[in-house]
C-alpha cells in the first residue's frame, strides 16, 4: 500500500491508498489475521 | 560474407564510467531534480519480499494481475488479428480513424457528449495525454492548480517547469476538491487538474461539484476574474469512469455546463477500464485547436499508441455487448475485493483498533487511515534510516512493514501485511 506522501502530501497523515487489482479476496481475508496481530502488538 | 556485414565480431568493452560527479554535472537541472515514482519503489520492495518467500498481500501498485483481471478476450483476439493482418507500421498521428470514430460514439452513448472527430486524439495511454495537456497550455512558470493528494501532478509540474498550486483536500470532502477551493486557486492558475474517480482515494466527485466546476470554467471564471488575459483550462482525467459502486455515478463538467467545453480537456484510456495497462492506448477529447497542437506534441515525442492495439480497441469499443459484459464482470470482481477490505477494516475499527476507511465509491482503491503516530512495535529500534533495502536484516526483522518515504522516524511507521 502507498502512503499519501507519494501523492504530493507533505505531512504525515496516516492515510494510505490500498489497491485491489493484484490480489484475490482470499488473500485479502488472510491478510487481516496478520494485520490484527500486528495492530494488537502496536496499538492496544 | 555479404558486403558490409560483420559476422560474429569480437565484442569490445564499453568504457562507460566517467565518474558519478561528472555524470551528475552532465544532467539538466530538470533531470537532476526529478523524483522517480515513489509507488514503483514500494512495488519493488514488495516484489523483493515475495521473492524471499514472505506472504505478502500486495495492495501497492495501481495495476491488475492478469490472472485475476485479464483483458477482454475480444481485445486480445483483435490485437492478434491486427498484427497478423500487417497493422504494424506508423499509425496516423492523431490515431486510427476507426478508433477515433469508436471513441466519438462511446462518448455519445455513455457520456452524452457529441464531439467532432477533430476533437479526438489517440496516444500511448493517459500519461502522454497529461504531458501534452500541460505542454500545450502552460508556458514555463505558469501555474497549474491540483488537489493533494493526487497522482503525479507534482512530477509533471517539475518536468514541465510549471508552478504548482496545491489545493489540500482531506477527509471532510472525501479528499475531493470543492469548486470554491479551486476557484480561489484558479485566480493565479492557467490550468486546473481534476481526476474523478480519484487516484489515490477511490472517491467520486459529486454531480453538484462537477457542475460547479463546469460553471467555474465557463462564464463564471471570466466574470470572477475579468482581468484574466489568457483562458483557464481544466484537465479532466476520468480514466476510472467505468468503475463506480454503491450508487455513485460519474459525471462530466461538459454535460453539466456545455459552455465550458472550449476549456475542458478530457483524458481517458483503456488502461484501467479494460485492465489493459500494458497495451498503451489512451486519448484526449477536447477543443479542436488545442487538440491539434497536442497531436504535434505527441507526434514529436513519438508517443502514439501501437497501431494493432488501436485497431483492436476500435473493434472492442464497437462491440457494445462485449464491453458491457466485460464491465459487469470487472465491476463485480473489483467491488467484491474493495468490500472485503472495507468490511475487514470496519470490523477492526469497531473493536477499537485505530484504523478507518472511506467507503468504496470508485476506481480500484480504498482509502485507509492507520492512527499509529508515535506507536511502534515492541522490540523495534527507536529510529531507522529513511532508506533501507527490503532484504536488509532490519527488513527481515520487520518485514511486514512498509513505511513512508519522507520521514526517518518511527513515528511514520505504518503498515500492512
Amino acid at each position: 500500500m502507498v502512503p499519501f506522501q507519494a501523492f504530493g502530501v507533505h505531512e504525515e497523515s496516516g492515510w494510505f491508498r490500498l489497491s485491489v487489482g493484484a490480489v484475490s479476496v482470499a488473500e485479502i481475508q488472510a491478510a487481516f489475521a496478520r494485520l490484527e496481530k500486528a495492530l494488537a502488538e502496536i496499538a492496544l | 560474407m555479404k558486403p558490409g556485414a560483420i559476422t560474429n565480431p569480437e565484442p569490445i568493452h564499453i568504457p562507460l564510467g566517467c565518474g558519478e560527479g561528472e555524470a551528475e554535472r552532465g544532467l539538466s537541472a530538470m533531470a537532476r531534480g526529478l523524483i522517480g515514482s515513489e509507488i514503483l519503489k514500494i512495488a519493488a520492495q514488495v516484489r523483493a519480499l515475495q521473492a524471499s518467500g514472505k506472504s505478502v498481500c500486495n495492495l501497492t501498485v495501481g495495476d491488475f494481475a492478469p490472472k485475476y483481471f485479464p483483458i477482454p478476450t475480444k481485445l486480445a483476439e483483435e490485437t492478434r488479428k491486427a498484427l497478423e493482418a500487417g497493422e504494424t507500421n506508423y499509425p496516423p498521428s492523431d490515431g486510427m480513424p476507426e478508433l477515433r470514430r469508436a471513441i466519438q460514439v462511446e462518448y455519445q452513448r455513455r457520456l452524452g457528449l457529441d464531439y467532432p472527430l477533430d476533437s479526438i486524439l489517440v496516444a500511448s495511454g493517459a500519461r502522454p495525454c497529461i504531458y501534452a495537456t500541460y505542454r500545450a497550455v502552460l508556458d514555463p512558470g505558469e501555474a497549474v492548480a491540483y488537489p493533494t493528494p493526487s497522482w503525479n501532478n507534482n512530477h509533471y509540474v517539475h518536468l514541465l517547469g510549471a508552478r504548482g498550486i496545491e489545493v489540500p483536500v482531506g477527509r471532510d470532502t472525501n479528499f475531493l476538491p470543492t469548486a470554491p477551493a479551486l476557484r480561489a486557486a484558479a485566480r493565479e492558475a492557467r490550468l486546473i487538474v481534476v481526476n474523478t474517480p480519484l487516484n489515490p482515494t477511490g472517491t467520486v466527485m459529486p454531480a453538484e461539484e462537477v457542475a460547479a466546476l463546469g460553471t467555474l470554467l465557463g462564464r463564471g471564471e471570466r466574470a470572477a476574474h475579468p482581468r484574466r488575459k489568457r483562458p483557464l483550462y481544466l484537465m479532466f482525467d476520468h480514466v476510472y469512469r467505468s468503475l463506480t459502486f454503491r450508487g455513485f455515478h460519474h459525471e462530466t463538467p461538459v454535460r453539466a455546463v456545455p459552455e465550458c467545453a472550449p476549456y475542458v480537456v478530457f483524458v481517458d484510456a483503456i488502461s484501467k477500464s479494460f485492465c489493459a495497462t500494458g497495451l498503451r492506448v489512451g486519448w484526449i477529447v477536447g477543443p479542436s485547436p488545442v487538440v491539434a497542437r497536442m497531436r504535434d506534441i505527441i507526434g514529436h515525442v513519438g508517443a502514439w499508441a501501437p497501431r494493432a492495439e488501436q485497431v483492436a480497441t476500435a473493434r472492442l469499443l464497437a462491440d457494445e455487448p462485449a464491453v458491457d459484459a466485460f464491465h459487469e464482470t470487472m465491476l463485480r470482481e473489483v467491488s467484491t475485493r474493495l468490500e472485503a477490505l472495507y468490511q475487514g477494516i470496519e470490523s477492526l475499527r469497531s473493536r477499537g483498533f485505530p484504523i478507518e476507511a472511506i467507503e468504496p465509491q470508485g476506481a480500484i482503491y480504498l482509502t485507509v487511515r492507520f492512527g499509529l503516530a508515535g506507536r511502534k512495535r515492541p522490540g523495534a529500534a527507536s529510529s531507522r534510516p529513511t532508506k533501507r533495502s527490503a532484504t536488509s536484516s532490519s527488513s527481515e526483522r520487520d518485514s511486514r512493514w512498509c513505511r513512508s518515504r519522507r520521514s526517518g522516524s518511527t513515528r511514520s511507521r505504518v503498515g500492512f501485511v
